[in-house]
């Protein structure tokens, strides 16, 4: 803080730039703040071009303790002067810390979490839940063999299952690919997607081979050399190669899923197409091998997660649909909203940021059915504009049609549900 | 009230063209904002004072996006009511 300057300082000031006489300068700056003075009293409001505006504003009365005795006292409704600078003479005080500017200090906004995976993540994410807890137990022969290679003993012996997990997938593969040529266009747009999301899984094989394939090397030349140190370098040599292994067994796990659900899928939809057509040659799959075997554990486990809850929800839905391979489902609107009711919790705890409607668009396909969910929890929510963060609320189940975000009629009369609840707030 | 007004009215009070008047009051007012950029308060006598206050950097949060964002610190002018102008005000309300 420096020097105070007074009405003096400016006075002089006036004298030294302009020329006038000291008395009138004085006069006028005497004259110029009593006037916003009066002019203030008179109509509470004082705009001073390059300064800033004057205003009287009320404060409502409000009750307060005593410091001393702590008795409570009443303090009247009285007026305020606000000072609003203008913008000239706010820029030129913040000159120092004009360069500085608003910084996002986290990496990771939250909604950008939600909005990314939507189309590539969620199909992966919903291989994890249970799918068929009833189909036959029909597991590969890669996956029994994931039991013993385990050990790390075995690093010559696990060599041919992963070849063999390798041929078996792609085998897979060529079997899924799409015959109809007329799904072909949307399905290359879905392959292209996926192939992009799991380039990465690609990545993973190839590492994990890599670095088995130089265990073994390493293995190989130490063997030869001292055999009688066998027993040391073993346990050594098996370290990477578990490694690989472990990337690997969720691999070979993911393809078992696959491969369990796979039956599945012609017990609870109807038979009306083999999932299995036959081979077509795909320039996806010979190009680009290791993205295409990758690509087919994302197929095959993202299909009964279109099938399953199909059958649940959705009844009116065609089951042909369902039978297809899912290459081709994900741009139609049934499965989208499937998927999305796939995941939805039976309860779920407000945030800070949520919205009714947001939930619902989340969970129901449409932001209007928000008004089921207020309705179901009418009794925790006193304003559904305003949810307090932390709330539980429960989720009602979606009604086949009432809920079904494709009916024109569904959303209508949920609209007509929201005027008359948003009438009572 | 507007600026005009008050050019006016003082131009009338003392007695000095409206021009001379506008010319002064802009004078005026770089002075003060002179003053003030060199964190110097101006103290008016029987109206108040004006000074630079420094507030804080602070975190805000997006409440849709809950994107956090770091505001920086900067300077403000602010005016802060003399006791005569203060009492006037009070009876005033009165």
């Amino acid at each position: 803080m420096q020097k105070k300057r007074l009405l003096q300082d400016l006075v002089d000031g006036l004298v030294v730039e302009g020329d006038l006489k000291k008395k009138d300068a004085e006069e006028f700056v005497r004259h110029f703040f009593k006037v916003i003075e009066e002019g203030l009293l008179a109509d509470r409001l004082v705009k001073v071009n390059g300064l800033g505006v004057f205003k009287l504003i009320e404060v409502e009365a409000r009750s307060s303790v005593d410091v001393n005795t702590g008795e409570p006292f009443l303090i009247k409704e009285h007026l305020k002067l606000s000072f609003i600078p203008d913008t000239p003479l706010k820029e030129k005080i913040n000159k120092p810390f004009e360069s500085y500017e608003p910084v996002q200090t986290t990496s990771e906004p939250i909604n950008m979490k939600e909005t990314i995976p939507d189309n590539q993540t969620d199909t992966p994410s919903v291989n994890e839940e249970p799918q068929a807890p009833t189909a036959p137990q029909k597991p590969l022969d890669l996956g029994l063999d994931e039991e013993d290679p385990f050990e790390p003993k075995e690093g010559e012996e696990r060599q041919p299952t992963i070849q063999e997990m390798l041929a078996a997938l792609k085998e897979e593969n060529e079997r899924q690919t799409p015959t109809e040529s007329g799904k072909r266009n949307r399905s290359i747009v879905v392959i292209i997607l996926i192939a992009l999301g799991l380039l990465f899984l690609a990545g993973l094989i190839y590492w994990s081979m890599e670095s088995n394939r130089k265990a073994r090397q390493e293995r190989a030349l130490k063997e030869a050399m001292m055999e009688q140190l066998a027993v040391e370098v073993e346990p050594l040599t098996g370290q990477p190669t578990q490694d690989a292994l472990d990337s690997l067994s969720i691999l070979a796990a993911q393809e078992n899923a696959a491969a369990v659900k796979q039956p599945s899928q012609p017990s609870t939809a109807k038979p009306v197409e083999k999932p299995v057509v036959k081979p077509a040659p795909k320039p996806t799959a010979t190009t680009a091998k290791p993205a295409a075997t990758t690509a087919k554990p994302a197929t095959t486990t993202a299909k009964p997660a279109a099938t399953t809850p199909k059958a649940v929800s959705t009844t009116t839905k065609p089951t042909t649909t369902a039978s297809k391979p899912v290459m081709t489902t994900p741009k139609t609107t049934t499965t989208s909203t499937t998927t999305k009711t796939t995941s939805r919790p039976s309860e779920v705890t407000v945030k800070t940021g949520d919205r009714l409607t947001l939930l619902s668009e989340k969970y129901y396909g449409h932001k209007v059915f928000w008004v089921y969910i207020y309705l179901e929890n009418k009794a925790k929510i006193a304003d559904p504009n305003n949810v307090t963060a932390g709330t539980t609320i429960v989720l009602p189940k979606a009604h086949p049609t009432m809920m079904d975000p494709t009916n024109a009629e569904a959303v209508k009369k949920a609209e007509g549900i929201q005027q008359r609840i948003l009438a009572q707030f | 009230m507007k600026n005009k007004d008050l050019l006016d009215e003082v131009a009338q009070r003392s007695g000095l063209p409206s021009d001379v008047t506008a010319a002064l009051a802009d004078r005026l007012i770089t002075l003060i904002t002179n003053h003030l950029s060199l964190d110097e308060p101006v103290s008016i006598q029987g109206f108040g004072t004006f000074e630079v206050k420094k507030r804080k950097e602070r975190l805000t949060v997006n409440p849709t996006t809950g994107a956090k964002w770091l505001i920086p610190p900067k300077w403000v002018p602010a005016f802060k009511v003399g006791p005569t102008l203060k009492e006037k005000i009070k009876q005033l309300n009165a």
